[in-house]
């Protein structure tokens, strides 16, 4: 097709057509754009209200590809193809062929059940009152049985690769016309009365032009007339039709064939059905006189219908490629018949399988609007079972990029739809390395509900190994988490981000908290870090100063004391800390009993010469005022002169009496 | 085919430049010549869940951060002002940040890739680019401008990803590291310029001529896995131009996607970079992707499942207007001259329907 006659789809928005009827759209995360009324500003425009302020509403659209799997119904057909895909590409390319035709009548199972799921469902009260989900249902059921239809005839034909297609050929045609049947059963249980009905032989031509031959025997039988010789005829005749059965000797078979041929039709010549008008055309039909087929033609359905009955009576042993002139002359006969019927898509596809010209089929197969459900599954098919690979290597078609284009393009949809992203996954996952950069694109971009789903994100990336995502993911909630003022849950995932700025800014915030109210923000989470500290010298600060907090409110004194030592020792306190952590050891020093030994009480006083009085020298301004509530938003400090001077008394005194202890105990 | 999910009424005054949608796609911003940038639940019809105030001009566009720096919007506007915004709730929002040392219109503003940290780019019609660096930690922001970047005035700009090409597929990765940072603009001199962060200043490292008019937008597609890197610019000359890399980007080379009835305003990547969304002065937006043998092809979304849309007539019913007519008629012209399916009887025009027709086989 070319651009000229590409049409495009028209808003009809006011204020658009007030400017020119200009839009402007931009694509939005899953797969929507947003369209709105657009008017150029030139660089020179003045910043005045435009002309159309004011007059309209300003409309924005959300418009997005339209697809059949909105109806929740369908979700179960994406679901269970999506694990006969899975299943497929386990096998590969090198199964045996039976496993493929398996894979294939599963595809088909699929969609059978799914046709009737839609049809009960259809029935029920929701959907019979809604209008628009009416329509969405009989458009799936057709789409989807169109999928079926064309499936089974393509999975006969190319998939099961027999040498005999004719019985299968008449399966398919039964399958996907079985308003015959529904009669013949009909007539069946009426027995005698059958007759009398009006259809009644039309329903029996029908069920001949199908191939149904026991089920016409059977129904025959019932007839009030049936031990007249004409009938009898016809039962006899019907009955010794020879079938080819494959195995068979095809020289022996002809002759027999050709044998009851002539016989039968000699039967007709001798008169033998003139008592039986209705009768005689059943056996003109099957010794494949053209006037009755003609007379078929005109009162099938489609095209197709009798064609499978036809080849029956007139070339049982049909091969696949001969199946290509049969159903062209085929076609040619029923349009000269039915000149005013236009064959549709589905027709034509139909003639393109037995024509044998896949390529032109599958260019069809993508227009189905099913957003390529049928096109990737069976080109997935094609490609894993090898069929036709030298066809197409005829005709120049790339089958592998062809298959992973369409691929790509299903799994895109299925993982920017809401809710089906969880499909879609695994089919990008068969596309290379654009499979992977679409799943890097897309799976953080699915917004994250629970803490659950947001797991299950974070699984599907790790196996994948996208570690950015897998991170970025525990970045937004860890963000969403602070923000919202859940402080463990924040720490949490900003620790599984394994974002060292991240952690120091949440531990920061813990420990500011901390000096600023006396008060430790979710003890919980911090007791649980253990190991994990390490991403953090922050983090390692907090869980320590966290476990001497610990000892000191179980009053372990001793461990306590050992532990702030340490911490003073460690070189990583920040320095908004050492105004808190200096305080936190004088009830230590004062202890009447003492708990640091003269060593550290040393350490502790150099600690508050070099880290505290620097710190508050640089926060004194040249009048000598402190700034005390920038430097110590500790809860506990309100003259800091007289804490300083408290703070080295303290010292002073642990000092004396530690070394009076130490050197006494030496003594002994 | 193509259908509408929903109408949004933004209740703005005056028209509307730019809507976007979060990283998410849950919050929908607009921004409009009111002055005014409005935040809407994208799933519902709802009124405005707030309506930020700040900008004396009309806002030309906004632009949403990675949600791992929080709910952080960017707006610019035609006074001269950047303006950052950030959020706890979707109803509650304050500025973080202004920026106004531009001295004419700032016309566009996209923030980097989040690899980078908080980093937003902005353009503006003093020639000049500026970025701007949020240090996450203390919140403070940092100004690198590049002056005289396109004569006249920059329109727009855009980042490339971050993503370095899958190493499997390309052994030189060192060449393309994630910590190089690079820019696309599109300005007045009608040139497309690729800038390179190099120690701390901004170099220009390509110049890629090929409009005839002044450019007006540019667009770096997503990173799709694949050693090279896509741009797509949209002109006044009517031409849109996707430009192709090799995998260390020292080569381009482009191909005229088009040439539209009227100049093209605006061009739009989807997600995955599979497909670009042009939109222009011929009142249509058309959507275009690669085949598999590399040719841009329209994706062909036919005329009997236009758009539903309501009639406006009846929806608003004091927009009656004679112009009401003309896309209608437009409608009309173009269904005859489309063969096929709407020839089809009833039982096809479901199963030939759509869809992305020429793509995959060019028949």
């Amino acid at each position: 097709m070319t651009d000229s006659n590409v049409p495009a789809f028209e808003l009809g928005d006011t204020l658009a057509m007030r400017c020119g009827n200009t839009l402007t759209g931009v694509f939005v995360p899953g797969s929507k754009i947003a369209l709105s009324a657009f008017r150029h500003v030139k660089y020179n425009s003045r910043d005045v209200p435009t002309d159309t302020a004011n007059q309209d509403p300003v409309l924005i659209y959300m418009a997005h590809e339209t697809t059949l799997f909105d109806e929740p119904v369908l979700r179960s057909l994406l679901a269970e193809s999506n694990a006969t895909f899975a299943t497929l590409q386990q096998l590969g390319q090198k199964a045996a062929r039976v496993e493929y035709v398996n894979i294939s009548r599963a595809y088909r199972s699929i969609v059978r059940a799914c046709l009737e799921k839609l049809e009960h469902e259809k029935k029920s009260p929701e959907v019979q009152t809604d209008d628009l989900r009416l329509q969405r249902f009989s458009e799936a059921m057709v789409v989807f049985y169109a999928a079926e239809c064309l499936w089974h005839l393509f999975e006969i034909l190319y998939i099961q690769q027999n040498q005999l297609v004719v019985p299968q050929l008449l399966e398919w045609a039964r399958f996907h016309f079985p308003q015959t049947e529904e009669r013949a059963t009909d007539l069946l249980l009426m027995g005698e009365e059958a007759s009398e009905s009006d259809d009644y032989w039309n329903v029996l031509r029908s069920l001949i032009m199908l191939g149904e031959i026991d089920i016409t025997r059977a129904i025959l039988s019932q007839n009030r007339r049936a031990s007249q010789p004409a009938f009898k005829t016809a039962e006899l005749a019907l009955k010794s039709m020879p079938i080819y059965q494959e195995g068979y000797s095809l020289q022996k078979f002809n002759s027999q064939w050709e044998y009851w041929h002539m016989d039968t039709e000699r039967k007709i010549l001798s008169n033998v059905f003139a008592t039986e008008p209705e009768l005689e055309q059943l056996v003109q039909l099957v010794v494949g006189n053209n006037d009755e087929w003609d007379a078929g033609i005109k009162a099938s359905q489609d095209w197709y219908q009798y064609l499978p009955g036809y080849l029956l009576y007139t070339k049982p042993t049909c091969k696949p490629f001969e199946l290509r002139i049969a159903s062209t002359n085929w076609l040619n006969r029923w349009s000269m018949l039915r000149p005013e019927r236009i064959l549709n898509s589905m027709s034509r596809m139909i003639l393109q399988l037995m024509e044998h010209d896949v390529r032109l089929f599958i260019y069809e197969a993508q227009k189905i609007s099913d957003t390529n459900w049928f096109s990737a599954h069976l080109l997935d098919l094609i490609h894993n079972s090898g069929i036709l690979k030298a066809y197409f290597d005829q005709n120049n078609v790339d089958l592998p990029a062809l298959r992973h284009s369409i691929i790509y393009e299903y799994g895109t949809f299925l993982m920017s739809a809401r809710n089906l992203w969880h499909l879609g996954i695994d089919y990008l996952d068969y596309c290379k390395q654009e499979g992977r950069a679409a799943i890097e694109l897309l799976l953080p971009r699915i917004s994250i509900r629970s803490e659950r789903q947001a797991n299950k994100l974070i699984n599907l990336a790790k196996q994948r190994g996208l570690l950015t995502v897998e991170q970025d993911i525990c970045k937004v909630l860890s963000k969403r988490a602070y923000d919202g003022e859940r402080y463990g849950n924040a720490l949490e995932w900003a620790i599984r981000s394994k974002d060292v700025l991240l952690v120091t800014g949440i531990a920061d915030f813990i420990l500011k908290t901390y000096s600023r109210t006396g008060n430790m923000l979710c003890p919980d989470t911090i007791a649980n870090i253990g190991g994990r500290m390490f991403i953090s010298p922050r983090l390692v600060f907090l869980s320590k100063y966290f476990e001497f907090y610990e000892f000191y409110r179980n009053r372990d004194f001793l461990s306590a004391s050992e532990l702030l030592v340490n911490l003073l020792e460690s070189k990583i306190t920040p320095e908004y800390f050492w105004p808190s952590l200096l305080i936190d050891s004088m009830p230590l020093l004062e202890s009447k009993d003492p708990k640091i030994f003269s060593k550290e009480t040393v350490a502790i006083l150099h600690h508050i010469e070099t880290e505290l009085v620097p710190i508050i020298e640089r926060n004194t301004d040249k009048f000598g005022e402190h700034h005390t509530e920038t430097v110590f938003k500790d809860y506990r400090v309100e003259n800091i002169d007289e804490i300083l001077n408290l703070m080295r008394l303290a010292c002073a005194r642990n000092l004396a009496r530690a070394m009076i202890i130490e050197n006494t105990m030496a003594l002994e | 085919m193509v259908s509408l999910l929903q109408e949004i009424d933004t209740e703005h005054e005056d028209m509307v430049h730019h809507a976007a949608l979060d990283f998410y796609g849950l919050l929908l911003a607009t921004c409009s010549s009111d002055g005014s940038v409005r935040i809407f639940h994208s799933r519902k019809n709802n009124k405005a869940l707030a309506e930020l105030k700040g900008h004396q001009g009309p806002v030309w566009q906004v632009a949403w951060a990675h949600p791992k720096f929080g709910n952080i919007l960017a707006s610019c506007s035609y006074d001269r002002k950047v303006i950052v915004w950030k959020s706890t709730t979707p109803r509650d929002w304050s500025k973080l940040y202004e920026y106004s040392n531009h001295d004419s219109s700032v016309n566009s503003v996209d923030f980097a890739p989040s690899e980078y940290g908080l980093v937003l780019a902005c353009a503006s019609s003093d020639g000049s680019i500026s970025v701007l660096t949020c240090n996450t930690e203390y919140g403070s922001w940092d100004a690198k401008k590049i002056p005289n970047a396109h004569t006249i005035g920059v329109n727009a700009i855009s980042w490339c990803p971050a993503q370095a090409p899958d190493p499997a597929f390309d052994q030189r990765v060192t060449s393309r590291s994630t910590a190089v940072k690079r820019l696309v603009s599109g300005g007045c001199d009608n040139l497309v310029k690729i800038w390179r962060e190099d120690n701390d200043r901004w170099v220009e490292e390509q110049r890629l001529e090929a409009h005839s008019d002044w450019v007006r937008d540019v667009a770096w597609a997503p990173s799709i896995g694949l050693p090279r890197s896509q741009i797509a610019t949209a002109s006044q000359d009517r031409h849109v131009i996707v430009w192709t890399s090799n995998a260390d980007l020292t080569q381009w080379s482009y191909n005229v996607l088009h040439t539209f009835d009227d100049a093209v305003w605006s061009i739009s990547w989807s997600t995955t970079g599979n497909i670009l969304a042009v939109t222009g002065g011929d009142n249509n937006v058309t959507l275009w992707k690669e085949n598999t043998e590399g040719q841009w092809i329209r994706i062909n979304y036919e005329s009997g499942t236009a758009i539903q849309s309501k009639q406006p007539s009846s929806h608003h019913p004091h927009s009656q207007h004679p112009q009401q007519q003309q896309p209608t008629q437009q409608q009309l012209q173009q269904a005859p001259s489309h063969p096929g399916p709407s020839s089809d009887s009833e039982h096809s025009s479901n199963l030939s329907n759509s869809n992305l027709s020429n793509s995959q086989l060019s028949n």
